[in-house]
């Protein structure tokens, strides 16, 4: 169990004095404090998970207006310890604050704690600004760089949403029955759809999708629906990427993510201030399946590169499709190394086909990257690409920066993954193999990369060869149809096969661009990439530079290593 | 953002400052450490059962061979084990800073695609106190150390993650930590 904290609302001041007393002597910090007359807004918004039972609007009447000491407590199992103390509503122990007080359920009194610590995450962003929590040690009560700037955010984004997030509220509140005689609008929601229909009237959400094939461009745009679609990482690039595949109507998305929307994250697409606290995968899934209720979701919210969750996520990819079977297509929308490399294990291991995107940590440049195993390169063939974003070198990798980013680079990056994604679903267009983009220029250079024979990936090198075993099968193909997009290696002393899109006017690898360290694995590039680090040296070791063979089992080195560190 | 500053006292890529001669004379003692450490052989991570069962004795004899240096050199500044498996490692890490021990709990998973990709060693009681830390106390390691790593997969183990990644974090960020108030003498002393 790790520190959580909780939220305890009371409306008797001599219950907050008990509770302040008897949590502090188990030892659980006080960190956050105050007097507040409850807006309705704020009530509704407290309760709005609660907001489609039939209690909702019972609780939100007794909160509204109400004046009450909002309390943080903060240490291990303090969100359960403050349960038992404020006590059951329905039947509370004689010794709990309802208890001892005599409160019914139906009393006008407020009592609550925090149901669960991810309920009291968001719960405390509501009622406190980060800054308004103090602990006791370790900080001396001074907020931190990180902590100030989450109050400014906050404090922006309430400014600027304020008149939204009190409509929300009224919204909500109107949906349960008009508490506070609002009388606003009804929230609108739409019903299932059996069949994408291609009828051109206002109400059918597929009519503008569906013309897509009264005009040519897509031969069956209704298959859409029997795709699944895995998105890894529901960030600035992967949730907005996520909303179009379920505003495109695709059948099913999965999704990953191990992280939870905070304020920082308020400067992208998609998420809103007040899911601040869920995890990520959660507050996309509410707000996807609101969007588009003919979506079938699964939600993960773990780290994909742990030896236990990677079990978990190889068995989604090859048996979490409508069907049972392997999903369509994986997206990969994550913003590290080791995640991308967990991705690339997975799909190769299965032989799945995955598109890779990024965005560079400057946020002026991205890419995708099409990954299909055996055919085109995995991630791990060559060192990774990076697109130059046409910002002098020299000025960037400050220590100690954190990476900047931009919706509006994130937005670009996303249309391009879900664009050659539904190329590939629904086979129209071509698809593109590695697409770079540099927002300085507005250039997007592209290449196709061939599978590494070296590969250090042994399901890599496995699936290079099924696909070649796959090739030697298929018919001699008819000698005048050659598509431009079949893979075809225009060099084959060239292991890397790498094929630069050349502009007109300039030259592939010409004279003049070979300023950069020769990498010893893989080819030179042209100016619009580069590695993000030189390949591992091949070179032989000696026998004293490298560990030997103990002769010891394993027991015996713990045991070994154990000793010597007493 | 606003983030793309230094915080204040933490002399990122600021002038010379107290201390910053020492840690340089520190830097060139921990690259001769890391040129004794033996290097590994066998490429092969949690998922490929009897290999990485190799490839995790290779990991305790190169950390017994460090720590042997250590005790030797009577800087020995950690301690470290694992499950049987090898995918989870424990342990603890101190650094002394002005005559007083600050010591953390060390605890980290390794990942999925190790060696390919380095370990992510984590110092989660002092999680949110720097932001050379990632979540759950994962630290923050310069952008020298991926690119080296990358350049001798499968050679580094553990034992060169934390000669190379924790001891120069621990010298830079304990120091900064103290003088900011972040920690006390008291959170380290277990
Ligand atoms: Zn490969």
């Amino acid at each position: 169990m790790s520190t959580e904290q909780t939220l305890v609302l009371l409306s008797e001041d001599g219950m907050a004095a008990d509770a302040i007393a008897r949590l502090g002597k188990l030892g659980f910090a006080l960190v956050g404090l105050k007097l507040v007359r409850a807006s309705a807004a704020l009530a509704a918004q407290h309760y709005s998970p609660l907001v489609a039972d039939r209690g909702f609007r019972s609780l939100v009447s007794r909160l509204a207006g109400a004046r009450v000491s909002a309390l943080v407590f903060e240490g291990v199992g303090v969100v359960i310890a403050a349960k038992e103390l404020v006590g059951d509503a329905a039947q509370p122990a004689p010794a709990s604050l309802r208890g001892a007080a005599g409160l019914s359920a139906s009393d006008a009194a407020v009592a609550s704690a925090s149901p669960s610590a991810a309920a009291a995450q968001r719960e405390i962003c509501l009622w406190f600004s980060p800054a308004e929590l103090v602990r006791p040690s370790g900080g001396g009560g001074a907020a931190s760089r990180a902590e100030q700037e989450a109050e400014l955010n906050y404090a922006l984004a309430a400014a600027s949403a304020g008149a939204a997030s009190a409509g929300d509220a009224a919204a909500a509140a109107a949906a349960a029955g008009g508490v506070g005689g609002g009388g606003g609008d009804k929230v609108q929601t739409r019903e299932k759809v059996a069949t994408l229909s291609d009828k051109v009237v206002d109400s059918n959400p597929y009519s503008r999708l569906m013309a897509l094939k009264k005009m040519g461009v897509v031969a069956n745009y209704e298959r859409i629906r029997e795709k699944t679609v895995v998105v890894v990482g529901v960030g600035g690039v992967g949730s907005v990427a996520a909303e179009m595949l379920v505003r495109c109507g695709v059948g099913k998305l999965i999704m990953f993510d191990y992280d939870k929307v905070e304020l920082a994250n308020m400067n992208r697409l998609f998420y809103t201030p007040d899911q601040c606290g869920l995890s990520k995968v959660e507050a996309a899934r509410r707000s996807l399946a609101f969007i588009n209720p003919d979506v079938v979701f699964e939600a993960y919210n773990y780290d994909i590169t742990t030896v236990e969750n990677f079990e978990h996520f190889v068995g989604r990819l090859s048996s979490g499709s409508l069907t049972g079977g392997a999903v369509d297509l994986v997206l990969s929308c994550v913003d590290n190394f080791q995640a991308r490399m967990t991705i690339n294990q997975a799909c190769n291991e299965l032989g799945q086909v995955w598109i890779e995107s990024g965005v560079s940590e400057d946020a002026v440049s991205g890419h995708i990257q099409l990954l299909k195993p055996g055919e085109l390169a995995c991630f791990e063939c060559a060192p990774p690409l990076i697109v130059a974003s046409g910002i002098d070198e020299r000025t960037l990798k400050r220590e100690g920066v954190c990476a900047a980013s931009l919706p509006t680079t994130m937005g670009i990056v996303a249309g391009l993954l879900v664009q050659n994604a539904l190329k590939y679903l629904l086979d129209f267009g071509r698809v593109s193999e590695y697409l770079g983009y540099i927002a300085l220029k507005d250039h997007f250079p592209s290449m196709c990369l061939r599978p590494n024979l070296e590969c250090s990936q042994r399901w890599c090198r496995q699936r290079q060869a099924d696909y070649q075993k796959h090739l030697a099968s298929l018919p001699p193909p008819p000698a005048a149809a050659a598509e431009p997009s079949a893979p075809v290696d225009l060099h084959p002393d060239n292991t890397w096969g790498i094929e630069l899109e050349v502009e007109e006017g300039e030259e592939a690898g010409g004279a003049g661009r070979s300023a950069e360290p020769h990498t010893p694995a893989g080819p030179e590039l042209g100016a619009d990439f580069k590695y993000a680090h030189e390949a591992a040296s091949t070179q032989v070791l000696s026998a004293d530079e490298t560990v030997q063979d103990s002769g010891l089992d394993l027991a015996s080195l713990m045991a070994s290593l154990k000793s010597v560190q007493q | 953002m606003a983030s793309a500053q230094p915080a204040e006292g933490v002399p990122a890529a600021a002038g010379p400052s107290e201390g910053e001669p020492k840690k340089e004379i520190n830097m060139m003692e921990m690259k001769t450490t890391v040129q004794k450490l033996p290097l590994l052989k066998v490429r092969a991570g949690p998922r490929d059962g009897d290999e990485w069962m190799n490839r995790l004795k290779e990991e305790y004899v190169a950390l017994i061979a460090y720590q042997k240096m250590n005790k030797e050199a009577g800087n020995d500044w950690f301690t470290i084990e694992s499950n049987k498996t090898g995918t989870k490692w424990t342990g603890k890490v101190w650094f002394v800073h002005n005559l007083l021990r600050y010591e953390f709990d060390l605890e980290f998973e390794l990942p999925v695609t190790y060696p390919a990709v380095p370990p992510e060693l984590a110092l989660p009681e002092i999680d949110g106190k720097t932001e050379k830390m990632y979540r759950g106390g994962k630290i923050c390691l310069d952008s020298h150390f991926r690119p080296l790593w990358a350049r001798n997969v499968p050679h580094f183990g553990l034992a060169h993650a934390m000669a190379l990644g924790m001891a120069p974090w621990l010298a830079a960020e304990v120091p900064h930590l103290v003088a900011a108030g972040r920690i006390t003498h008291q959170d380290g002393k277990k």
